[in-house]
């Protein structure tokens, strides 16, 4: 089932953009702060290169994507999510608020980008099994 | 609370300036477990819109295969540093300066 193709409309691909940049929006900034400059420059390039692809290679209104490939990247980017997550709940009585406010705002954003992209994808399958004709 | 530099219990042999050392390299290692886990994501799903995928050459494989990997062993590296290394030394120099705020009023 995994390795069929669905149809998804352009909202997916904007959907994916957002996640990119959102989770470059979060990790940048500390990889600066702590001075890994190389990890910084390296992940803001690729999150713009895979952002600005995402949309400008997807202007079609409805394109097929292998589920597969699309599930990969989703838990993938919820394999993100769990670091941060350990650490504000391991320090959530002895960091300011302000920080784990942060961290919560960054894995509750991963989370609704990923979840946007679920709906997206059932509602694909949905349609291909209507085509198929099994409802 | 501000500790002073030559207070005896913060710096020399009963001082816990160690505890901040090795903080601070736990954090070192922290940071680099998340570049390789951020890296290798971004990566893959550059790979992936640019369709690289789709032409399922031996390049793009080894390419996404390794950002594969390095998600995950970032991924795991990364939690299971928080849990056993990260957490611990935080509340070493927690507990620490707890110790000199009561001792150095």
């Amino acid at each position: 089932m995994l390795q069929m193709k669905v149809r998804v409309n352009r909202s997916f691909f904007y959907i994916l953009s957002g996640l990119v940049l959102w989770i470059a929006a979060g990790a940048v900034p500390v990889f600066l702060v702590f001075d890994r400059v190389f990890y910084g420059v390296a992940s803001a390039l690729l999150a713009a290169t895979a952002a600005v692809l995402s949309v400008a290679r997807h202007r079609s209104p409805s394109t097929d994507v292998v589920l597969l490939t699309s599930v990969a990247l989703l838990i993938g980017a919820l394999v993100l999510t769990l670091p941060p997550l350990a650490l504000g709940v391991g320090l959530a009585g002895h960091w300011p608020f302000q920080y784990l406010a942060l961290i919560l705002l960054y894995v509750v954003g991963i989370f609704l980008f990923v979840a946007a992209a679920a709906i997206q994808l059932r509602r694909g399958v949905i349609q291909r099994r209507r085509e198929q004709g099994n409802p | 609370m501000l500790a002073r530099a030559d207070d005896p219990n913060f710096s020399g042999p009963m001082g816990f300036t160690h505890f901040l050392a090795s903080l601070r390299g736990t954090e070192d290692a922290l940071i680099d477990q998340l570049g390789e886990m951020t890296l290798s994501y971004l990566g893959l799903i550059a790979l992936a819109v640019a369709g690289c995928f789709e032409t399922a050459g031996i390049g793009c494989i080894v390419a996404g295969a390794l950002a594969i990997a390095g998600l995950f062993h970032g991924g795991i590296s990364a939690f299971l540093t928080i849990l056993f290394r990260v957490l611990p030394d935080v509340f070493d120099v927690v507990d620490a300066f707890h110790f000199l705020d009561l001792h150095c009023p």
